[in-house]
This record gives structure tokens, C-alpha cells and sequence, in this order.
């Protein structure tokens, strides 16, 4: 319903983002007594953002343009280094992080929608 | 959500060789005095990595440390042989309870792995009470 509204799809895509770093990073501190295995990372969100693109529809010179990005499958990239809890740990409050900011976003358009149809 | 569900799982596998070995440890430690009782090792088993069906670490078969057992002097002991010497264990208790303090800040970082995911995913589903 809301996919095809920029911002939602931004959100989502920086939630889904979050939620796959989340597996990575639970996977290495599960595999942190695995013998020969090394920490695995996901490309940050900015790198997705930036390969492959579409623009909204500007009808008028006056629209603001606003670009985002097609879906870019997150790649996972094996960091070769033998897993350090302090770093994932850091890691994962960071993903807390960004997580809870993109749920904000989707939050706070979702009652800009409810206030603009009136409803409040 | 698939994702969360997954690092959902994959934390649980961890908190679940976490136990086993601080089962281990315990077991070690319970036995440190008997004799010729050789310490037992937590072995690991990869499972497989990748997005979207990753396996956790599983328990593998239980290892014996192969280190020399300490030969202890008590003429009286039944066990003894003619120079007073029996066969001790090969626990090393500051080892032991190293190892139990590592497996003590693995299973809390599993644990709170856990938690987070089941956070997100309840703040995902809280969308819908809107």
C-alpha cells in the first residue's frame, strides 16, 4: 500500500538493512568460539543507496527532486579478522540504533499521511 | 522479519553451545579429583554462513585433553604404587574457571543478541496496532 510512496520504501529498506546486519553481527558473536571462523559484515546502507537509482517523477521545474534507490541486495563481505565481542557489541547498539531511527521515519510519515486525510 | 526470525535463531544456537560448555566446565571441575579422569574439551561445528539460510554453531563431539595427568604422592592411597605416586587428573581449576568466565561473557552476549532482535521485531510489529 505504502511501497510506492519514496519515503516509506527509504524506511523500509533502512529497517530491512538493520534487521539483516542484526543476523550477521548474532551470527559472528554465536561463531565467536567457532575455530577458523572470521566476522562477517554487510555493505553499509549509503553504499546500497548509491549504486543503481530512480528519481520521483518531476512534473514542474519547482518540484524538489528526490532520488532513492532500487533495492540493492545487501552483499556480505567476510573481514577475514577472528571475531571481537567488544567491536560486534558496538555494532549491534549501533544497529539498535539505526533501526529504531528508521521506524521513527515511518512513524512520523504514517501520521503525517493520517493528519493530511484528516484524520488525526 | 525473515532476517530477525534468523538472528533470533542463530543467537539461541549460541546460548545453546554456551551451556554446553560451561556443562563441560563444570563436569571438569566436579571430577578434579578423580583419579585418572582426563578433562573433556567442548568441540564446535560450523554450520554454514550466508544470508538468508544461515545455520548457528553446533556442538560437535566431546574432545579429551591429551595433556599429561599430575601424578600425585599418598604413600596411603589405595592406589598408589610402590613409589607412592597415583595418577591424578589433568584439570587445571584456574584454567576451568577461566574457561567459565569465557563462556559466561559469550552466553551474555548471545543473550543479548537475543533480546535486541526481539525488540526490533516487536517494535516492527507495533506498526500494526496503528
Amino acid at each position: 500500500m505504502f511501497e510506492n510512496i519514496g519515503i516509506f520504501k527509504l524506511a523500509g529498506r533502512a529497517m530491512q538493512h538493520a534487521s539483516q546486519r542484526q543476523t550477521v553481527t548474532a551470527a559472528n558473536i554465536a561463531n565467536s568460539d567457532t575455530p577458523g571462523f572470521t566476522a562477517h559484515a554487510v555493505s553499509r546502507f549509503s553504499d546500497q543507496m548509491e549504486q543503481g537509482s530512480f528519481a520521483i517523477k518531476a512534473t514542474r521545474d519547482s518540484h524538489l527532486p528526490f532520488s532513492s534507490s532500487q533495492p540493492v541486495s545487501a552483499k556480505i563481505v567476510d573481514t577475514g579478522q577472528a571475531v571481537d565481542l567488544e567491536t560486534q557489541m558496538l555494532d549491534a547498539a549501533q544497529i539498535a540504533q539505526d533501526h529504531r531511527r528508521a521506524l521513527s521515519i515511518y512513524k512520523s510519515t504514517l501520521g503525517l499521511m493520517k493528519t493530511s486525510l484528516g484524520k488525526m | 522479519m525473515a532476517d530477525l526470525s534468523q538472528a533470533l535463531s542463530l543467537s539461541s544456537s549460541g546460548l545453546r553451545l554456551q551451556s554446553a560448555r560451561l556443562v563441560h566446565v563444570s563436569e571438569n571441575i566436579a571430577h578434579a579429583d578423580t583419579p585418572g579422569y582426563q578433562r573433556k574439551l567442548l568441540t564446535v561445528a560450523q554450520g554454514r554462513f550466508s544470508l538468508g539460510d544461515a545455520k548457528g554453531p553446533e556442538v560437535g563431539p566431546i574432545a579429551l585433553d591429551q595433556s599429561q595427568p599430575t601424578e600425585i604422592y599418598d604413600p596411603g592411597h589405595p592406589l598408589a604404587d610402590e613409589t607412592g605416586h597415583y595418577t591424578g587428573t589433568n584439570v587445571d581449576l584456574v584454567i576451568e574457571l577461566a574457561d567459565a568466565r569465557a563462556a559466561q561473557r559469550s552466553y551474555d552476549a548471545n543473550l543479548k543478541m537475543f533480546q535486541q532482535a526481539r525488540e526490533m521485531s516487536s517494535s516492527l510489529l507495533e506498526l500494526l496496532q496503528k
